[in-house]
């Protein structure tokens, strides 16, 4: 949908308004079909903006406190897409707090889905929010184990080893430039890479 | 024959044991149309689907896929965990279980469950045990996520429905294409009563409207010298009189002790993987018949591993060369490289009197140039010949 295109495009770093303008005056159709070089460049650059939204998605890992909050540091999120990104896990879970620190601030939403931001760390932010809320018990016995562990463990389990192939491994490292192949030398890449 | 039973460890080895036991079981697709509300819950199911890791072959983990356990009455040769092999043994208990998945969905480590099972003592003994921990992952925990579930052979109908009621998608392995062919390889199976039974039952329990995403089923390649014809054969009953949402391949992965020995190499057989994959994409999202395949086939009933199935069939016809400004949307469809979205853009453009006059533009709308050229004729030129491309490739 065009609608969508330019949305996404909004949150790029790169964008200009002179380009949204134009984008604005094209044809719903020509975007949504790619019929014009221009819109090419516009749907590719929304492309980068959606990929990186689902990157997070997909392999942000989020850390629990017992009072019902999930939180995280963004440090690899290369467009605007922190608002996106709190929508989608606020939805996922309802009943939590989630505070987001990116390098424009803290992002979070509370039990009402409102987005609040402010200039503090994500720390204090945290002990802000635990002094309001009760602990859950249910939460404090998932919080007990090593999942970090318990996700190597299991990552290491899937792999099929006479399956390997290096082709495969390489063209998609380029799709997705944050994914590092699981193996025994680099198992923990994954979730080092954000934790870094 | 050896077992060694061994006193449950601690939960990171069951997982690491059950994960390994799981991982020859395809999950490829973790999308459910089912639209969850409320507050009081944790999870949702995401239309799409997302890939939280991907292993080096490239497959995706998405899911939470465990064995409830990897003990089993039964003695299937392909399997590695067949009563007679002497992988160590675990089991989980449905606390444990709840516990772990829970643990790892929060932190978003995985996008839902998908659960399997040895048949432990029996069928029913081990589903129950499998329902008692979904009871556990929905009521306890409240997760209104992702849930996929291997219903086990010879699961009883009363159990089924209750897993159908937990459950997003289920799915029963049918393994191989026919009964002789899966008696070749696991005597104590019945394929009538112990598969196609319980895949009536779950058909039954969709069409009253449980599990949203539908059932699915999964062949092993290359255990029985089953033909790629048995294998569609089947498959495409499977879609026509049981429903079935899709069909997954596993290339057979010869595994220790077993007297099954694989009849091509695993490369040949993995690319044949690849290509039951393909043809079967092309049944079910490019309009083409089953008939159509078997044209291709050779004499022994096997689709030709050296040409891309769809080039194959595109030689069969004698639609092509076709004008790109004038075909149907059926017709692109058929062309080498031209997929649905560039289908569905060029007959878009079309509406708006945008049409395409060169190469340039097919690229934009996403064929691949290289594949379309001897098929299509852009602005009254043919560019490649079929004999030139056929030489290249």
């Amino acid at each position: 949908m065009k609608k969508d295109v330019i949305d996404s495009l909004s949150r790029h770093k790169d964008v200009s308004i002179t380009f949204l303008e134009k984008i604005k005056q094209i044809p719903k159709e020509i975007i949504e079909n790619v019929g014009s070089d221009i819109a090419r460049k516009a749907v590719s650059m929304s492309w980068e903006v959606n990929g990186d939204l689902h990157e997070h998605k997909a392999f942000l890992r989020l850390s629990i406190s017992p009072h019902g909050i999930l939180y995280s540091k963004l440090t690899k999120m290369k467009h605007y897409n922190e608002i996106p990104l709190l929508n989608f896990f606020k939805k996922r879970f309802p009943t939590f707090v989630i505070i987001f620190e990116s390098t424009r601030g803290i992002f979070a939403a509370d039990q009402n889905p409102s987005i609040l931001t402010a200039n503090f760390s994500l720390e204090e932010a945290l002990k802000e929010w635990e002094a309001k809320l009760p602990i859950d018990p249910l939460l404090l016995d998932l919080n007990e184990d090593n999942y970090q562990d318990l996700w190597e463990n299991f990552a290491q389990s899937q792999i099929i080893h006479r399956r390997k192939s290096s082709k495969q491994v390489i063209s998609l490292s380029k799709k997705w430039k944050n994914t590092v192949p699981i193996d025994k030398s680099s198992s923990k890449s994954l979730d080092v890479f954000f934790n870094e | 024959m050896i077992i060694r039973l061994q006193p449950m460890g601690s939960l990171e080895r069951k997982i690491e044991i059950l994960g390994e036991a799981s991982k020859f079981d395809v999950c490829a697709s973790m999308a459910s149309p089912r639209v969850v509300s409320g507050s009081n819950r944790i999870g949702n199911p995401d239309k799409a689907g997302i890939c939280h890791a991907f292993t080096p072959d490239g497959r995706c983990i998405s899911l939470f896929k465990v064995l409830m356990t990897n003990r089993c009455i039964y003695d299937c040769k392909y399997c590695m965990n067949r009563c007679s092999s002497a992988k160590e043994k675990a089991m989980l208990e449905p606390m444990e279980l709840a516990r772990a998945f829970m643990g790892l969905y929060i932190r978003n480590y995985v996008e839902g469950l998908f659960l399997s099972s040895g048949v432990w003592k029996s069928a029913y003994d081990t589903v129950q045990k499998m329902i008692d921990s979904l009871q556990i992952i929905r009521m306890k925990y409240h997760f209104k996520g992702y849930i996929h579930i291997k219903v086990l052979p010879g699961t009883e109908k009363n159990q089924i429905k209750q897993l159908m009621e937990i459950a997003d998608r289920v799915s029963l392995n049918v393994e191989l294409p026919n009964a002789s062919r899966l008696s070749e390889v696991c005597s104590m199976k019945n394929y009538e009563t112990d598969i196609i039974k319980c895949q009536k039952h779950i058909q039954q329990n969709i069409k009253e409207g449980l599990v949203p995403a539908g059932q699915t089923t999964q062949y092993i390649v290359g255990t029985a010298g089953e033909s790629d014809h048995e294998i569609m054969e089947n498959l495409h009953w499977e879609y026509k009189n049981l429903d079935l949402k899709r069909g997954y391949f596993s290339a057979f992965t010869p595994v220790k002790g077993s007297s099954i020995k694989p009849h091509g190499s695993f490369q040949q057989e993995r690319r044949r993987e690849n290509f039951l994959y393909r043809v079967d994409w092309l049944i079910r999202k490019y309009e083409y018949q089953i008939g159509d395949i078997f044209s291709i086939m050779d004499d022994e009933g096997m689709i030709p591993l050296h040409t891309d199935p769809k080039i194959s069939l595109a030689f069969n016809e004698d639609i092509f060369p076709l004008d790109v400004n004038e075909a149907t949307y059926s017709e692109l469809l058929r062309v080498p490289g031209i997929g649905e979205t560039s289908a569905r853009r060029i007959i878009n453009l079309r509406k708006v009197n945008k049409k395409i006059t060169n190469y340039r533009d097919l690229q934009r709308s996403g064929a691949v140039v290289k594949r379309v050229k001897p098929f299509l004729i852009v602005n009254g030129k043919r560019q490649t010949r079929i004999t030139e491309f056929l030489s290249k490739n």
